[in-house]
């Protein structure tokens, strides 16, 4: 059996290898990113937590079953990352789901990183500003949410975004741009400056 | 409602269900598949090249002024289209192909199809001078009848008998200077040739589609100052060769 100390100091890479061998070592690479990918999933996803953990189910045995496509010029992060947004797409169009709000929290967050873009002279009146915060955001198209949340939420690197979302890393910054003038746009429509 | 213990779910639905991982050759097969298929796309491309390039430059250039309708109107209308769509589709197949390999999203749209237009293009030269685009020009031509009638040359550019262009089958010859020729309509024609202008020899002409050059007599009678023949690369027998007439 596979304790924590057996998966500890072991890099993802040679996870993949030891699960090829011996598949216990699948519970490593499971354990290191769970809860990584369930909050993530949740947080692009119009799913309950109850339909996260199944699509999370999904995505680890769609990631057993193709371990051996994992090229190791990228990232572990980036693929296992990449699956479970396939995953999460093929389920908002089986069950049609519409995403579902941000916590406070985590909008405050995001609203902290772009207000540094926001170059506004107006004193903002936060506690109030942040409770609309989360409007905003989910005011915002899919595309534009999801790379907030991977870029500000997720912490990813553009060359991350773009692993994971499969697209060239220029298209990428173009979105984030996109997505925080969109942002600042959907703010001033709601007269919150 | 208790949290579930996804690890262990997921190791027993493996263990249960008897997942393996899939063998590693399969993503390789799958992925030189790809390229394969975009390098192949690429090399048709380059072959619908040289035949564009082709098509261009044997345009019978020295007949545009019986078109009627000026260098850039003779242009337009005589433009292998079909080859420039056949071009434009196996490029987006390349794009498609090459999107969807290993690491092909990494790449911006615009750098794909800007290298797949110039990989085409400078294979498609390359292809032309080895004189590839003759040969599939005239391969077509002669075993495709769709491709001989539609495509090799444009049927409504050299159909106009008040211009002096007529176009159709020799049905009959009757002797050395009278020919009956069936144009694209079904009307038969008398062809009176120009003394000097084409010497045959009837069994290369017989059944086969040419273009002539000319004007017309009577309702049913047209002189023959050139002739050549619909497929390019037709051969019509020992004698002068039309083209240099109509160039004097």
């Amino acid at each position: 059996m596979i304790t924590n100390g057996d998966c500890r100091d072991k890099t993802d890479s040679q996870l993949v290898s030891l699960t090829l061998k011996n598949q216990d070592y699948f519970l490593c690479i499971i354990k290191r990113y769970e809860d990584k990918l369930l909050r993530y999933i949740r947080r692009i996803s119009g799913l309950s937590r109850e339909d996260a953990e199944d699509v999370l189910q999904n995505v680890f045995i769609k990631v057993y079953r193709n371990l051996n496509s994992y090229n190791q010029d990228l990232k572990f992060s980036s693929w296992i990352y990449r699956i479970a947004h396939n995953q999460v797409i093929s389920e908002f169009r089986k069950k049609k789901a519409r995403p579902e709000l941000l916590s406070s929290k985590e909008s405050e967050l995001i609203f902290e990183f772009i207000e540094s873009d926001l170059n506004t002279e107006k004193e903002v009146e936060l506690k109030l500003l942040k409770k609309d915060i989360n409007k905003v955001l989910n005011r915002l198209e899919e595309k534009y949410r999801e790379v907030l949340v991977l870029n500000f939420l997720e912490e990813k690197s553009y060359q991350e975004i773009s692993d994971i979302l499969k697209k060239p890393i220029g298209t990428v910054a173009t979105l984030i741009s996109r997505a925080k003038n969109a942002f600042k746009k959907e703010i001033s429509k709601q007269d919150i400056f | 409602m208790a949290i579930k213990d996804i690890s262990r779910e997921v190791l027993e639905t493996i263990k249960k269900m008897k997942i393996t991982p899939k063998p590693r050759w399969e993503f390789l097969l799958k992925n030189y598949i790809i390229w394969a298929l975009g390098v192949l796309a690429l090399v048709i491309g380059s072959l619908a090249t040289a035949v564009i390039i082709y098509m261009t430059i044997n345009n019978d250039w020295d007949l545009y002024q019986f078109s009627g309708n000026g260098v850039f109107g003779y242009l337009f209308l005589s433009l292998p289209y079909y080859w420039l769509l056949a071009l434009s589709l196996f490029i987006l197949t390349a794009y498609y192909n090459i999107k969807h390999t290993d690491k092909g999203y990494q790449y911006d749209l615009r750098l794909i199809i800007a290298l797949s237009v110039g990989i085409s293009v400078v294979s498609g030269i390359l292809f032309y001078n080895f004189g590839l685009g003759k040969a599939i020009d005239n391969i077509f031509a002669r075993n495709i009848s769709v491709y001989r009638n539609y495509i090799h040359r444009n049927p409504g550019l050299w159909f106009s008998p008040d211009r002096g262009i007529l176009t159709g089958e020799i049905t009959e010859i009757e002797e050395e200077q009278r020919v009956i020729l069936r144009d694209l309509r079904g009307k038969n024609w008398d062809l009176f040739f120009d003394i000097g202008v084409f010497k045959f020899q009837p069994e290369f002409l017989l059944g086969n589609r040419v273009i002539t050059i000319g004007e017309i007599l009577s309702e049913t009678e047209f002189r023959v100052k050139a002739i050549r023949p619909w497929v390019r690369d037709m051969m019509f027998g020992p004698g002068p060769n039309p083209m240099n007439k109509m160039r004097k």
